[in-house]
């Protein structure tokens, strides 16, 4: 009788492992949106749901880190992560890494801030928000994303509590759509697989899938001409007048803008359209040359001598 | 027999698109947490609650830099700390004009629906300190009727939280498991846990 048992146990271990054996060794997963309004949350699906899953338009995207508060030892965290994702093989996402004095806001910029208690304090490392453009049907389309470190915790670089390269590498993950793993390998454990920060530094291939899922599903769009409005495209470059309609300079990505000093046309009459994609115009005060940054009314005074960060927008 | 939890019932589009698209058991989160125990959820808020949710209305913050909906709810019961019957919790993300932003992990409060939630006074992206669910995910417990009776279920429960290692410990789990527990037995919980706080 109690070798039966033990068969039919023996048995269902076997069962058991077979079934273990038989999880996909890649099982990453989406993030969908499916929001109903005013609420708002994401579900995990995978890569081929019909439904979609969030994803961006363009594939060169700027991350401006605001450094305050963020500790002594947590710099290079940020560079860690966006190298990380930007090793992907097959993948055309070019993460890029600028600055700025902003923090957690819908403006237009990606944001890596740290803070203490606006939003993540408690037992909450970091969080990501993403901005996703509205319409009948939940979009999935992704237009800006922030992540805000709690400030409160000891940021480290050394593998140890906690670990800004782990953190960053898995928020950054998310705000290029990609949910939770279910991989739990302990040799190849994803970074995307959350709950451990133990082999989390780097990417594992079930990581690298995913993002490679959302290339395959959602190639850049084709950008014919990357001029904002009153650029000159040539088929290679987008030429841009200076504030002062002298001097023309190209267009491109990274590029800083010096604000012009001349008192009668302190606006950049065109450049700064993009930002918001709104088709709204700067316009002067008779102080600054102000610019509406997001739906809603966020404005940012342009001032003369300060330079800005530009980013180039596709126009498919 | 209905349970208490199930009394109120409002009407309009909203509560009927809740109906035909309904919250999936597990939504996605982004958040990076720690695992916080039910003591932990305890002594960090001051206001603990069994409400059920009637409304939700998002809006810009004050300087328009940031989405925050405002969930109203009836309290049914008090646990710990004072609130009125009439009740608004603000999270953040919404929906307004033509921008929906999301904050995976973060608390989702369904109309017509109770919760047990974990309350405390935060500041959020421009505003004053607000009455919000600043534990995200594991400070709220959906309240389901299953298997005769009413049962609290951490929304956490499909989150991979890290271990609290600097308070000693291993466990990832949230109060309840994956299963939940029966909403009689959370509340005695905390009020136990109340009491030693109080007693301290």
């Amino acid at each position: 009788m109690r070798r039966r048992r033990v068969s039919l146990e023996l048995a269902l271990a076997s069962l058991l492992l077979v079934l273990c054996a038989s999880v996909p060794a890649h099982a990453f997963r989406m993030a969908q949106n499916r929001s109903v309004a005013p609420l708002t949350f994401e579900y995990p699906v995978e890569c081929s749901d019909a439904g979609g899953f969030g994803h961006w338009n363009f594939h060169n995207l700027v991350w401006r880190l605001n450094p305050a508060l963020q500790g002594a030892t947590a710099g290079g965290g940020i560079d860690h992560a966006i190298n990380e994702w930007n090793g992907v093989s097959s993948s055309d996402y070019r993460l890029a890494r600028g600055a700025t004095s902003a923090g957690l806001a819908i403006d237009g910029i990606n944001s890596i801030s740290w803070g203490g208690g606006v939003g993540c304090g408690g037992n909450c490392l970091a969080f990501t928000s993403l901005t996703y453009t509205a319409g009948s049907q939940p979009s999935q389309l992704i237009v800006e994303a922030d992540i805000l470190f709690n400030s409160s915790f000891n940021w480290t670089t050394t593998n140890a509590n906690y670990d800004i390269r782990a953190v960053a590498t898995h928020e950054l993950g998310h705000t290029l759509g990609i949910s939770h793993s279910n991989v739990n390998s302990v040799a190849h454990r994803p970074t995307m697989r959350a709950g451990y920060f133990d082999n989390q530094r780097s990417l594992e291939d079930d990581d690298r899938d995913a993002l490679r899922c959302s290339v395959s599903t959602y190639p850049a769009a084709a950008c014919t001409n990357p001029c904002p409005s009153g650029g000159v495209y040539d088929g290679v470059n987008c030429y841009m007048w200076t504030v002062l309609g002298v001097t023309p300079f190209i267009w491109q990505e990274n590029m800083y803008y010096t604000a012009s000093t001349n008192p009668s046309n302190r606006c950049p009459a065109t450049a700064f359209n993009t930002l918001n994609n709104t088709g709204s115009q700067p316009w002067y005060d008779s102080a600054n040359c102000v610019v509406v940054l997001a739906p809603g009314g966020n404005q940012l005074p342009i001032i003369a001598g300060s330079s800005y960060y530009l980013t180039p927008v596709c126009r498919p | 027999m209905k349970s208490k939890y199930l009394l109120y019932r409002s009407s309009g589009v909203f509560t009927l698109a809740w109906l035909l698209v309904g919250i999936p058991a597990a939504p996605a989160g982004a958040m990076t947490l720690i695992r916080a125990g039910l003591e932990d959820l305890v002594t960090a808020n001051s206001t603990i609650v069994v409400a059920q949710v009637h409304s939700a209305t998002s809006y810009w913050n004050a300087d328009a830099s940031f989405l925050l909906t405002d969930v109203s709810l009836t309290t049914t019961q008090v646990l710990k700390g004072s609130a009125e019957r009439e009740l608004t919790v603000t999270l953040m993300g919404g929906t307004a004009g033509g921008t929906t932003t999301i904050i995976p992990g973060a608390a989702v409060l369904q109309p017509d629906r109770s919760y047990v939630l974990f309350l405390r006074n935060e500041p959020l992206p421009g505003t004053d300190p607000v009455l919000t669910v600043a534990e995200h995910c594991q400070g709220a417990f959906d309240i389901e009727e299953r298997d005769g009776g009413a049962w609290a279920l951490s929304q956490a429960a499909g989150e991979a939280l890290l271990p609290d290692e600097d308070d000693g410990g291993s466990s990832t789990d949230v109060p309840g498991g994956a299963l939940g527990l029966s909403l009689e037995e959370l509340e005695r919980s905390i009020s136990a846990l109340v009491e030693q706080g109080e007693d301290k």
